[in-house]
């Protein structure tokens, strides 16, 4: 249960990893903090730790009380934080698995309101219907219409694509480059692809060659 | 163990309420013991669509607080009686209920009816989490509109989502010339879109307005399309296989005898 608050030692001192989103607030959270501190206290004494937790739920004034009271209370010699999210994106690096790699496979109707985020590939035997969102760290191929909205790439990876049996999405993203679909357009009746090429999302028949 | 179905559609003023009194009667009509619940709480609607407005003394709230027994709050039919309401309350709101409380209301009821038909408010916050939760089936309502297609596949994603797979497409206020003239999305343009089984296509009909303000609803007009099509969703809740009625209009005259005689449409 305990994953809201977990202290480990690593070789640069003490590291708190606490997600700030399981407590009511931060005065409840210190609660925690002290008490779990609190069963090792001659062991954390002149340790210097470090808190790593979302810094936009944390306010100074807060920081402040809590250094005081780990100062005082326990002796700690230094105490820092650092931001959990930036960590976690550093961390997830792009999806490699574009040509050969791991695959969602959905077999339904995606429906509005729906979001549907994976760090690999995503196949759906299906509709992706308006108002739903689709968002890959590969390859997303539909197998039916794709009218919601979808993000292939998401982790940084150009190469990724979009592919659909009828492709009208309300917003296209392919790694970091965004389009929407012309307002007035004729809309093919054979499947498409959507991929980066000279630094703009193009959408093309699925064999090119095929409807010269 | 009777059956308990939510009719339900996410947009608002699409025909949710006439929808549940109308196929509430005709399934009275072929004799099953049916109870119409009013999900609408603080917009109760489906009592002046029965007729029935004058009768109530207690509502769905009073039982769920223990002020009366489940029996005193439903309202037996002016026709039919083997057709109940259970009313809700006019001045409270939805957040009054809990999903708890309904859900054993609905329990309740299942025991003492063959169905159980719930209509659900608009929209996708707790009114409509309490009308779904103990319901057996649903029957999404639609407008040939996109806004309405729009919700109810927003809604179809919160069924599947809730375990209430078994669910069904009624298309309400179709108007055939219009369909004819691609003015207006045509049922197969729907069912496209939000892939679920069809249960019933009803006409757009003036009718349904003057049923509606004289508290009858239109299934009990022999003549009414809309009446039939109602007549029709409701053998087919029991069960029963009944073909789908043309909605074309029928062409009467020398002319269109003569397009018959060659076939032409």
């Amino acid at each position: 249960m305990d994953d809201n608050l977990i202290i480990k030692g690593t070789k640069d001192g003490i590291n708190a990893v606490i997600n700030m989103d399981r407590f009511k607030d931060f005065e409840e959270m210190m609660g925690v903090l002290v008490e779990k501190l609190s069963k090792g206290k001659a062991f954390y004494r002149g340790a210097s730790l470090k808190i790593t937790t979302d810094l936009k739920k944390i306010n100074s004034r807060d920081f402040g009380k809590l250094k005081e009271v780990l100062f005082s209370e326990f002796d700690i010699k230094d105490c820092s934080l650092e931001d959990k999210v930036k960590n976690e994106e550093a961390a997830s690096k792009a999806f490699n698995g574009i040509h050969e790699g791991r695959t969602k496979f959905l077999r339904r109707t995606v429906r509005s309101g729906e979001v549907i985020d994976y760090p690999g590939n995503i196949v759906i035997v299906g509709d992706v219907n308006a108002g739903s969102q689709i968002s890959a760290g590969g390859n997303i191929i539909v197998l039916g219409a794709m009218r919601g909205s979808a993000h292939a790439g998401n982790g940084g990876n150009p190469e990724a694509i979009v592919a659909a049996f009828y492709m009208q999405p309300e917003i296209l993203q392919i790694d970091n480059l965004m389009t929407r679909a012309p307002e007035e357009s004729d809309k093919p009746a054979y499947p498409e692809v959507a991929k980066i090429k000279e630094g703009t999302i193009l959408v093309e028949p699925y064999l090119p060659n095929k409807f010269k | 163990m009777g059956e308990a179905i939510v009719i339900t559609s996410g947009k608002g003023g699409v025909g949710k309420t006439t929808t549940t009194a109308n196929i509430g009667t005709a399934l009275a009509a072929l004799g099953k013991s049916v109870v119409v619940v009013d999900g609408d709480t603080g917009l109760r609607n489906l009592d002046v669509l029965m007729g029935l407005e004058n009768r109530i003394v207690f509502t769905l709230m009073d039982v769920i607080e223990g002020k009366c027994r489940l029996r005193q709050a439903t309202i037996k039919d002016k026709r039919f009686p083997n057709l109940y309401l259970l009313p809700t309350a006019q001045t409270r709101d939805k957040d009054d209920i809990s999903s708890e409380q309904m859900e054993k209301l609905i329990k309740d009821l299942k025991l003492e009816f063959d169905y159980v038909l719930i209509d659900c408010p608009a929209g996708i916050e707790s009114g409509f989490e309490n009308a779904v939760i103990a319901a057996d089936r649903a029957l999404v309502v639609v407008n040939p509109e996109l806004t309405s297609v729009r919700d109810a596949d927003r809604v179809i994603g919160k069924l599947d989502a809730k375990g209430l797979e078994n669910h069904q497409l009624i298309v309400n206020r179709l108007n055939y010339k219009m369909t004819q003239a691609g003015d207006m999305l045509d049922v197969d343009d729907i069912l496209d879109s939000l892939a679920i089984e069809l249960i019933g296509v009803v006409p757009d009909d003036r009718a349904i307005t003057v049923s509606t303000n004289k508290g009858e609803p239109i299934v009990l007009d022999e003549n009414a399309e809309a009446g039939q099509a109602f007549r029709d969703i409701a053998r087919r809740i029991t069960g029963e296989e009944v073909q789908f009625m043309d909605l074309a209009p029928k062409e009467t005259g020398l002319f269109s005898s003569i397009k018959k005689l060659f076939g032409i449409k």
